[in-house]
């Protein structure tokens, strides 16, 4: 024990009106120690916002525990404790609500403060994110989509969090300002020394800013890695996948070594490997066997600090 | 939050005949609330020998088959008119918002059954209500404002009940909750400050309906009862004498007025709240 957060076989299943059952994760595990940056990656629909948002305690899992410090996350005592940082930040803010008031109402709620105190701290930190004061008396649409990010994420350090969850922080950004957002994050893990787990689809982003890694596939963990720096060690076909996507400009001729095997022709195909047995990347695994078919592959060590869920 | 609201109302009152509507209908609001100081006349003041009497210095709009100053009458008319028209429009926005941010809030089983309960009202015509509710409680324009509220409460509550699902499912509202405010906080600061503006040309355009229906119901004799001066009772007091046009042109012009401005008003707000989401 003694990791800051543990997440237990946790499933979450969302039934929609009419249509069937959708796990958006099935028993998904692991854990982190303080002070870390854990990077999940994967692509859409794979339940990495899922899994943040209940880190976040906004949404209840199916099944399984999340503990934070040994305390369930939903328990009023960790409130503040973990903030997030939401995928588009137009969305994540109130329109009809200014700066100084979207960015300090985390200090309204978890502190007594006089609302001069809570200006001078709203400046300090809009400072600390790299914007002014001067943006303190302006709305939500006056700013630029990456000035925006920055207010989502001033707001989310205003309850001085221990845990820092970023969504895609970094999705609706175009690549300089991303390189900007990176830089800032980066900046503010060292100074503040905050423990925070990156969801991302991009590798590079979470190469530059994660210490370990987990990557996921439809709704499961498929491997885990302890230290990003040994990611040339990452071996599951899906990873690898990814990986080639980042390298096929280097290496043009790779992506015709392993193509996908199949791709999703529709709805049909992707309900099918939500449901059936076997692993959950069969479907599209150039290394495919009977044996993924019938039984899911748990998660094994490899190597030390190093997980895969694969037969191979 | 106030200094949002003004600007966009700022720009609706860069339009010039959004000035002009506005000025008319701020100009007879007053004149209707000041009506005792206005009028000289009492609008119940029976003078057989002065009936009919021409527009003059002592008559601004004449009198009418009994003598009474029509102007003092069309101001009392106005309280009476725009008093219940107001009152209606108000207690059902209020309530029907309540209502539709509440079921949208809880969701599930209970948002189901008022929605489908508010279905079932909504499918009697409103002067069906009317005439029911009259016709047990008796003629008056207290059960005419009645009826009038169990039906037009439910247009506000289906609006409101879809702007504030909208407005839940936003990640804003997750921000909130995780920067420690409570529900009530975030219905009232993240939900009403979203949807209120959405609301306000409903609510301009239905006060004009409110109020072509009270003057339409007391038209009928079911709403405000003689001698007290409504402008719908005075157009249909008009129709005896159709020769002295003045009876029904005065009341008339007030209520068009009215229901112009309101309506164009309306359709600014709205206009000019497209513009701003864009």
């Amino acid at each position: 024990m003694g990791s800051l957060l543990e997440v237990q076989n946790v499933s979450r299943d969302y039934r929609s009106y009419g249509r069937r059952q959708i796990s958006a994760l099935r028993e998904v595990s692991f854990s982190m120690e303080k002070g870390r940056c854990l990077g999940i990656v994967g692509e859409s629909g794979c339940g990495k916002s899922t899994l943040c948002r209940m880190i976040a305690g906004i949404e209840k899992p199916t099944a399984g525990n999340i503990f934070y410090n040994q305390i369930p996350v939903r328990d009023r005592s960790l409130r503040g404790k973990i903030q997030m940082v939401f995928q588009n930040s137009l969305d994540a803010v109130n329109l009809h609500m200014d700066i100084f008031h979207t960015v300090s109402e985390p200090l309204e709620n978890f502190f007594t403060m006089s609302k001069a105190g809570r200006r001078a701290e709203t400046v300090r930190l809009l400072e600390t994110v790299g914007l002014c004061a001067e943006d303190l008396d302006k709305y939500p649409r006056q700013l630029s989509g990456g000035q925006l990010q920055r207010i989502c994420i001033a707001r989310a350090l205003a309850a001085r969090p221990e845990l820092l969850l970023l969504d895609e922080p970094l999705s609706s950004l175009d690549v300089t300002v991303q390189a900007q957002i990176l830089n800032l994050l980066s900046d503010l893990k060292k100074e503040l020394n905050l423990s925070c787990i990156l969801v991302s689809h991009d590798l590079e982003a979470v190469y530059y800013l994660a210490d370990e890694l987990i990557v996921m596939y439809g709704g499961g963990v498929v491997e885990k890695l302890e230290d990003i720096e040994r990611f040339r060690e990452l071996c599951h076909p899906y990873t690898r996948r990814l990986l080639m996507a980042h390298e096929w400009e280097d290496r043009p001729d790779r992506r015709k070594k392993m193509p996908d095997k199949i791709l999703f022709d529709g709805k049909k195909s992707k309900a099918e490997i939500k449901s059936k047995v076997g692993c959950v990347y069969a479907e599209r695994c150039p290394y495919v066997t009977a044996q993924c078919l019938v039984a899911r592959p748990e998660l094994v060590q490899r190597t030390s600090g190093h997980w895969v869920a694969c037969y191979r | 939050m106030v200094k949002k609201k003004t600007r966009p109302g700022w720009k609706l009152l860069a339009d010039r005949s959004v000035k002009v509507y506005l000025f008319l209908l701020m100009a007879l609001t007053a004149a209707c609330i000041l009506a005792p100081v206005v009028a000289v006349h009492d609008p119940d003041a029976i003078n057989l020998a002065d009936k009919f009497a021409a527009v003059s210095p002592a008559h601004p709009m004449g009198t009418d088959y009994l003598g009474r100053d029509l102007f003092a009458r069309v101001l009392w008319g106005g309280r009476n008119t725009l008093g219940y028209a107001a009152l209606i429009t108000a207690v059902s926005a209020v309530l029907g918002t309540g209502v539709g941010m509440f079921c949208a809030f809880i969701g599930g089983r209970v948002d189901r059954m008022i929605m489908r309960g508010s279905d079932v009202l909504r499918s009697f015509p409103g002067i069906v209500l009317v005439m029911i509710v009259v016709s047990v409680r008796g003629v008056g324009i207290e059960n005419v404002c009645l009826a009038m509220m169990i039906t037009r409460w439910i247009w506000y509550a289906r609006m409101a009940r879809n702007l504030t699902r909208v407005e839940l499912g936003r990640s804003s509202v997750m921000a909130s909750r995780l920067a420690g405010s409570s529900w009530f906080k975030i219905l009232r600061r993240n939900v009403l400050m979203s949807i209120l503006p959405e609301m306000l040309p409903t609510l301009s355009l239905d006060f004009g309906g409110a109020l072509l229906a009270i003057s339409g119901y007391s038209f009928l004799g079911l709403g405000v009862l003689p001698p007290e001066a409504e402008w719908g009772m005075m157009i249909s007091d008009g129709r005896s004498y159709m020769d002295h046009p003045g009876m029904m042109f005065w009341p008339g012009l007030c209520v068009v007025a009215v229901v112009i401005s309101v309506n164009y008003l309306g359709d600014k707000i709205r206009d000019i709240l497209e513009e701003e989401r864009l």
